[in-house]
C-alpha cells in the first residue's frame, strides 16, 4: 500500500468519510444478514428432513407391527381351525373320559373322605371344574 | 464536531438547597448548581468540561441525567458511612457508572479499599480529603477533574463510553468464546479497558510496538488482542507491522479488535475500507471480518468512530 493512502481532508470531505464509514457498516450487516438467512434456511431444511426421516421411520415401524400382528392372528386362526376339525373317534373318547371323571368325583366327594379331601385346593379345583 | 472545551467551567452540584451555593467558596472557573437545576442544565446545549458532586444525598431521584456521564465526574462520598451503606444508597445510581475518567473523594481508607475492589477503580482515581470543609473539597475535586480533561481531552470520556458500550455488546454476544482467556492491548495510552475486560472475565495485559518486548507473553496465546487509536501519528508501514504483531499475539480463532476514528475534520486519516484492506494485506488474508460498527460519540452530529473485529484464522 503506498504511503499516500491517508486522507488529507477538507471540511466537505468529512461527510464523504462518514458516508463511507456508514456504507461499509451497512454492507457488512447486509452480508451478515444474508449469511444468517442462508444459515436459517439450511437449519430449516435440515429440520424438515429430520422430521420427514422420523415420520418415515414411524410409518415403517407401524407397518412392520401390523404385519407381525396379522401373522399372529393368522396363526391363531389356523390353530382354531385345527381344533374345530378334531377326529370324531377321539372326540367320543374324550367325552367318555370326562363322564368317568364326573362319576368318580361324585362318588368321592359324597363319600366319607369327601370333607377331608376338600381341604386340598387341588381337589376343590377339580370339583369346580367338573361338578 | 461538538463537545466541551478544556476552558469551559466545571459545574459543582452543591446540594438540594439553592442557598448552599453561597455558603461554599468555589475555586475560579467553577459554577455552582443546586436542586433540580442539574436536570435543567443537562438539557441546555452548552456543556461544562466536568461535573463535581459535593452532596450526592440530595441528587434528584434517578441520579444524574445520562448526558452528565459523558463528562468526567468528581464525587465526594458522605463521611461516616461504611462501604456497604454507600453501595446500598448510591450503588445503582452513581457508583456503578463511575469509570477511569472519574474521581472519587473518600476519607476512610477502608471504605476506599472496599469500594475500589468492588468497582475496579484505580488508586489514581482517589482524591485525598482529610478536611471536611466543602470549599477545600470542591477545589480538590475540581482540580482533579480538570487534570483528567487536560490529560485526555474534553471528549475522551464520552468517546470511551461510546466505545465501551459497543465493546460490551460484542463481548456479551460471544461471552463463551473468551471464558478464562487473557486479553492484550497493543500500545495502550493507559489501563482504561482493564475495568471492562475484568468485568467480562478477561485479564488485560499490555504489549509494546517492538517485537518481542522484554517480559512479554509468548505469541499465539491471547483470545483477544486490542488496538485503540492506532491510526493516529503512524505511517501505513508502521501500522502494518503493528497489525502483524497483533495477529501473532492472537491465538487461532482469537479476535483482533480495533477502535479508531475514520472521519477526520482536520489532519490526516485513513478510510475504513483502506484500513480493512491494510489488515487483510498485513495478515496475508488470514483473518475474517466478524464485526463492524460505526460509532457516534456524545454531543457529536456525525458518526466518526469505528469498531472492527477480525477473527484470526490459521495455525
Amino acid at each position: 500500500m503506498p504511503e499516500d493512502d491517508f486522507y488529507t481532508p477538507t471540511d466537505a470531505d468529512a461527510l464523504r468519510m462518514e458516508n463511507e464509514l456508514l456504507a461499509f457498516e451497512v454492507e457488512f450487516l447486509r452480508a451478515r444478514y444474508a449469511d444468517r438467512e442462508r444459515a436459517i434456511a439450511e437449519v430449516r431444511r435440515e429440520a424438515e428432513e429430520s422430521v420427514e426421516r422420523k415420520v418415515r421411520r414411524r410409518v415403517r415401524n407401524a407397518t412392520a407391527d401390523l404385519r407381525r400382528q396379522l401373522a399372529e392372528t393368522r396363526k391363531r386362526l389356523e390353530e382354531a381351525r385345527e381344533a374345530a376339525t378334531i377326529d370324531p373317534g377321539r372326540k367320543a373318547h374324550l367325552e367318555r373320559a370326562e363322564k368317568d371323571i364326573v362319576l368318580l368325583l361324585n362318588m368321592i366327594s359324597s363319600g366319607p373322605a369327601g370333607p377331608l379331601l376338600r381341604l386340598k385346593p387341588a381337589f376343590r379345583e377339580l370339583e369346580r371344574r367338573y361338578l | 464536531m461538538g463537545g466541551a472545551l478544556v476552558t469551559d467551567p466545571v459545574l459543582v452540584y452543591v446540594g438540594g438547597d439553592p442557598a448552599a451555593g453561597e455558603r461554599v467558596r468555589l475555586p475560579e472557573g467553577c459554577a455552582a448548581i443546586s436542586g433540580e437545576d442539574i436536570c435543567d442544565a443537562a438539557r441546555r446545549p452548552e456543556r461544562p468540561c466536568a461535573l463535581v458532586i459535593l452532596d450526592p444525598n440530595t441528587l434528584p431521584p434517578g441520579g444524574l441525567p445520562e448526558r452528565w456521564w459523558g463528562v468526567p465526574v468528581g464525587l465526594a462520598l458522605p463521611l461516616g458511612e461504611d462501604a456497604a451503606a454507600l453501595i446500598r444508597r448510591f450503588g445503582d445510581a452513581l457508583l456503578e457508572h463511575l469509570d477511569r475518567f472519574d474521581r472519587i473523594a473518600v476519607r476512610d481508607p477502608e471504605v476506599w479499599r472496599a469500594l475500589s475492589a468492588g468497582y475496579g477503580w484505580d488508586e489514581e482515581q482517589r482524591v485525598e480529603c482529610a478536611e471536611a470543609d466543602p470549599g477545600t473539597l470542591a477545589a480538590r475535586l475540581c482540580d482533579s477533574v480538570r487534570e483528567v480533561v487536560k490529560r485526555w481531552g474534553p471528549s475522551a470520556k464520552g468517546i470511551h463510553r461510546a466505545r465501551a458500550a459497543a465493546f460490551e455488546r460484542f463481548l456479551s454476544a460471544c461471552r463463551t468464546r473468551f471464558e478464562g482467556e487473557a486479553a492484550v492491548q497493543i500500545c495502550p495510552p493507559d489501563n482504561r479497558w482493564g475495568q471492562l475486560l475484568s468485568r467480562n472475565g478477561l485479564k488485560l495485559r499490555v504489549a509494546g510496538a517492538k517485537d518481542p518486548a522484554p517480559g512479554e507473553e509468548p505469541g499465539g496465546s491471547f483470545g483477544l488482542v486490542l488496538g485503540e487509536d492506532l491510526l493516529q501519528g503512524r505511517t501505513p508501514g508502521e501500522l502494518e507491522s503493528l497489525i502483524q504483531k497483533m495477529w501473532r499475539l492472537a491465538r487461532p480463532g482469537g479476535s483482533l479488535v480495533f477502535f479508531g476514528d475514520f472521519v477526520f475534520p482536520q489532519g490526516r486519516g485513513m478510510s475504513v475500507r483502506w484500513f480493512v484492506r491494510l489488515v487483510m494485506e498485513a495478515t496475508e488474508r488470514r483473518v475474517l471480518l466478524e464485526h463492524v460498527e460505526a460509532l457516534k460519540y456524545p454531543e457529536e452530529e456525525m458518526y466518526r468512530g469505528g469498531f472492527l473485529a477480525f477473527s484470526r484464522l490459521g495455525p
